[in-house]
């Protein structure tokens, strides 16, 4: 027990000197870290799953770190298109952002970017390497390609089948997203109210061959649901299997291990996107926003977010929740694809902004809630 | 010269001082608050007309009917016109059966426990609509309802009898919901009706129900009219439920098709606001027509009048023998939109996660979730602001809709019936719409007056609750100041009272159990609202709906019951201490009793 007490208080001591030494030194880290502690607050947004609870001790850890000691105003509620749209509108008409810092998906960090809403972290891969070693190791995944420099990633969504046992057994599920489309699985699947994943297939088929794929999943007429009430029925029972993010398997399975809800993957592409910190431009504490966007990426940061958030990072690896992902993964032998994977994805994903991809997309979104 | 000056100041002053005196001792207060109020809905109004122009946001676009295009030439539109006109009256048909007897009954009888009754109808607001309509599914669902296992075995049948993912079953739980709406309504006048009439027509030999047919509901008429179209405005407008039972794929509404418009089907931050403005207006038209009917019916108003100075006494029904099936009609109901959900709600929050009852299931029960409970509130930020924001808006809501009914109803302006129309805008137009107008106000707030505190504070939420829930406090205040016969007020003028004090002073009191019951429905209703607080929140503002819906989306729909369970015990508890603190608002005797006979 003494022993154990004597460890904690070590540690204490060492992360104390570590905060001591980041912020006494004379490179730009010091600088910012001295700059973050006069701007005094920070407002962000954190993703809702991470809870009241897990955003406190998330913040709380960004401080410790630092040697700060300032008021951070978080905002769990979600919401990331409408918060970015909020942002694009605030740029547009130029007053300061509601937050200094925010986390979304390449759609909405795109377009932000586009509107000028974003500031880029000018010596960003100097700053990373001494914040975040480990993320600086895999910089082109922590700060992929077409937002290097604005976005950092904190986390990735995977998609995957996740099914209740009791509906259905593993071997009678549907082995490919083309699969969907059979007529034995009528009622028993849901689609959600977007298709930032379905688009997503544009990543292994041939575009018009997807559009018929996702034609004949419409034609089944799916309920379309969101994630969260989707899993809440198909764990009752009144479906039995959708497309989700890893974290409600994740997330029920921690709770109550023996939850009616296993997953499974799709043999032909694992759709995963990133979540990445962005700092707005003209914040009203651009220090303490950097600060924070870049601590984001350490295992430090992840071992909290995959705590309560329980959500992957990829790139770095280390975590349990993304270790299991990543061994299950393994186990199915299906590789996750990613609009950031290279060149050649991204140029697809950039496709989708041009007048021809805007029109693709809202013909996959009739197919998809209609089948036409 | 100097006096001669001295006096025509004087002169002056004492004349501007009379026309000033004249000016706040009349009518001109309620017209200057009513209009103040109804300035804003239209300035709102437009700025949302204004975006079902624009493309883009409604500050950086030219005009263009291409939102018209898109919604007119969608080839669902007249299914999703049909579909929401089928919602709204099957919606409306459901709260009339259970809220006009019910209004009646813990009004206007001597069934026992009605403070009680009242109070389970009030506490069923705050339970989330989610949380019902997962109730439903629990028992009404194809696949796994319980009920209808039940059914099937009885009667040995192949299929589900009943299937809960259809419009009558959107119909069904929307109705059940808003049955509270409809009861508290017509509460207020209910409790202020002249039983003289009744007694009158008991003499001459009518019978109970002849007495409820002929003389009863003819007297609530302009209320039960009111609340019909704001149960109709209500349901076509109600996102939830729908959202729930296939208004996102077969079951189309005009509320989902809104929903989609702002949560963008094709993945992108392009959020449709103009589109979603144009289904607004779509929300707003049918609206608008039944406002004409309703206006109708306040010409005439003066029919109506049940509360007059010549020895105006409430009084109860006797139920007699019919006491029994009156008690098993209220339990009826309240089983289906009180136990019913409380149930779920109780069942889930003793969960992990939700699974249907089981044995298997019973073995997972502990209250794991209740010992979180102080994280889950979201700490004493959260708390002031939700404090704020439920004070704030019931109080401002009461204020406005008084001033606004007054001039409606005790003034001969000849704007008046375009006040009251101006004032039922809002509850025409869905939420999220206005609140997306009003987050552009709020831009534009910061960006040309940054030191005035509205964007992103907790004053935004609470501008956004007062102006939505004005069309609901404004039922029933013009409602009940229509019962209030003129002479009373008459009265007190000629005893020499100014205006406004026999605005204050005489008027108040008599209305005093309607305004209570409109607080606390505002409070109540401002309480749970949820749809515009998320659009309006950042990160200093936030309250405690916002933190029930973060925890259902975010997957943790036992840890959300238990957080309503706690919030409904202690709601129900304020209720139970507000009835008793303002007279007993269950009892028709805590009325105002007036002098005078005759």
């Amino acid at each position: 027990m003494k022993a154990k007490i004597l460890a904690v208080l070590f540690a204490v001591a060492a992360f104390g000197n570590t905060a001591v030494a980041l912020a006494q030194g004379d490179g730009p880290l010091a600088r910012l870290i001295e700059a973050a502690r006069r701007e005094d607050q920070l407002d962000l947004t954190i993703t809702s799953s991470q809870g009241e609870k897990g955003g406190k001790e998330l913040t709380d850890a960004f401080k410790k770190r630092f040697g700060l000691n300032f008021t951070v105003n978080a905002d769990l509620s979600g919401q990331e298109s409408q918060k970015f749209n909020q942002a694009v509108a605030e740029t547009k008409s130029g007053i300061p952002p509601t937050f200094d810092v925010m986390q979304g998906e390449p759609p909405v960090v795109l377009d932000l970017i586009q509107a000028g809403g974003i500031e880029r972290i000018e010596n960003w891969e100097a700053l990373l390497q001494t914040v975040s070693p480990e993320a600086y190791k895999v910089k082109e995944k922590a700060s992929p390609v077409g937002v290097a420099g604005y976005g950092f990633v904190w986390a990735n969504r995977v998609t995957v089948l996740m099914y209740n046992p009791k509906a259905i057994p593993q071997q009678e599920l549907p082995k490919t997203w083309k699969d969907l489309g059979n007529p034995k699985y009528r009622g028993a699947f849901t689609i959600p109210p977007w298709t930032t994943i379905t688009l997503m297939g544009l990543l292994n088929y041939d575009k018009d061959e997807w559009l018929e794929v996702v034609r004949s999943w419409g034609k089944l007429k799916p309920q379309v649901l969101h994630y969260a009430a989707a899993v809440e029925r198909m764990m009752i029972g009144d479906l039995k299997f959708l497309e989700t993010n890893t974290h409600y398997y994740f997330n029920h399975k921690a709770k109550d291990p023996s939850a009616p809800i296993e997953m499974s993957f799709f043999s032909d592409f694992t759709p995963t996107r990133e979540v990445a910190y962005v700092v707005r431009k003209g914040a009203k504490h651009p220090n303490a926003a950097k600060l924070f966007a870049l601590w984001a990426t350490t295992e430090e940061a992840n071992r909290i977010f995959e705590k309560y958030s329980v959500i992957e990072n990829l790139s770095l690896g280390t975590g349990p929740v993304t270790r299991k992902t990543l061994e299950k993964l393994r186990q199915a032998n299906v590789k996750p694809v990613s609009w950031f994977d290279n060149q050649q994805s991204l140029e697809k994903f950039l496709w989708l902004g041009t007048e021809e991809g805007r029109k693709y997309s809202q013909a996959i979104a009739r197919a998809q809630r209609e089948g036409k | 010269m100097e006096k001669v000056a001295d006096v025509s100041l004087s002169s002056s002053g004492v004349q501007a001082a009379k026309s000033l005196r004249e000016i706040i001792s009349g009518n001109s207060i309620a017209v200057f608050f009513a209009w103040a109020a109804c300035a804003v809905i239209l300035l709102l109004t437009t700025l949302i007309l204004w975006m079902s122009f624009s493309r883009g946001l409604p500050f950086e676009s030219g005009f263009s009917p291409d939102n018209y295009a898109e919604v007119f030439g969608s080839e669902h539109f007249w299914t999703v016109v049909l579909n929401t006109v089928g919602v709204g009256l099957g919606t409306v048909a459901i709260s009339i059966f259970f809220g006009v007897p019910l209004a009646w009954l813990l009004n206007r009888t001597d069934i026992p426990m009605r403070s009680l009754f009242i109070t389970m109808l009030a506490v069923t607001v705050i339970m989330p609509g989610l949380v019902k309509a997962m109730g439903w599914i629990m028992l009404l669902s194809p696949q796994v309802g319980l009920l209808n296992r039940l059914v099937m075995g009885i009667f040995r049948l192949r299929e589900a009898p009943f299937d809960i993912n259809s419009l009558w079953g959107i119909s069904f739980i929307q109705g059940l919901m808003l049955t509270p709406s409809m009861f508290f309504l017509i509460s207020g006048p209910m409790r202020s009706l002249d039983s003289a009439l009744e007694e009158a027509a008991e003499v001459v030999g009518a019978n109970r129900l002849k007495i409820i047919v002929w003389i009863t509901s003819p007297m609530l008429w302009p209320a039960i009219l009111g609340g019909i179209i704001y149960i109709f405005m209500t349901a076509i407008a109600m996102f939830e439920v729908a959202g729930l039972l296939g208004g996102l794929s077969e079951n189309r509404i005009l509320a989902t098709e809104i929903f989609l418009a702002v949560q963008p089907f094709e993945g992108s931050s392009e959020i449709k606001y103009g589109v979603a403005g144009v289904y607004g207006l779509l929300i707003m038209a049918p609206s608008l027509f039944a406002l004409f009917f309703y206006f109708q019916s306040l010409k005439q108003a003066h029919r109506y009048a049940v509360i007059t100075g010549k020895g105006y006494k409430p009084k109860d029904f006797p139920l007699g023998s019919l006491r029994y099936p009156a008690i098993l009609f209220v339990l009826f109901y309240l089983a289906l939109a009180v136990f019913l959900p409380f149930a779920v709600l109780l069942w889930a929050s003793l969960l992990p996660s939700l699974r249907m009852p089981s044995v298997e299931a019973l073995s997972l029960v502990s209250f794991k979730w209740y010992s979180e409970i102080h994280y889950l509130l979201g700490g004493f930020d959260v708390m002031r602001n939700t404090l704020l924001l439920v004070v704030g808006s019931s109080a401002l809501v009461l204020f406005f809709s008084f001033m606004i009914s007054w001039v409606v109803v005790r003034t001969k302006l000849r704007t008046r019936r375009l006040v009251d129309t101006i004032s039922m805008l809002p509850h025409a137009i869905p939420g999220i719409g206005f609140a997306f107008a009003l987050l552009i106000a709020g831009i534009m707030t910061a960006k040309w007056f940054p030191w005035v505190p509205f964007y992103n504070t907790v004053w935004i939420i609470i501008a956004g609750n007062v102006l939505n829930r004005l069309s609901y406090a404004t039922r029933i205040t013009n409602a009940a100041l229509i019962q209030v016969q003129q002479e009373l007020e008459d009265a007190a003028l000629i005893c020499g009272a100014r205006k406004w004090v026999s605005m204050l002073r005489v008027m108040m009191p008599l209305i005093r159990p309607s305004l209570v019951f409109a607080g606390l429905w505002t409070a109540l209703l401002v309480f749970r609202e949820v749809s515009m607080a998320l659009l309006l929140i950042g990160p200093k503002n936030k309250v405690l709906a916002t933190q029930l819906w973060i925890l259902w989306r975010q997957g943790d729909l036992s840890q959300a019951s238990a957080l309503s369970i706690v919030l409904i015990l202690i709601t129900g508890l304020l209720i139970l201490v507000v009835q008793r603190a303002t007279g007993k608002i269950g009892e028709p005797r805590s009325l105002p009793q007036l002098g005078g006979g005759g």
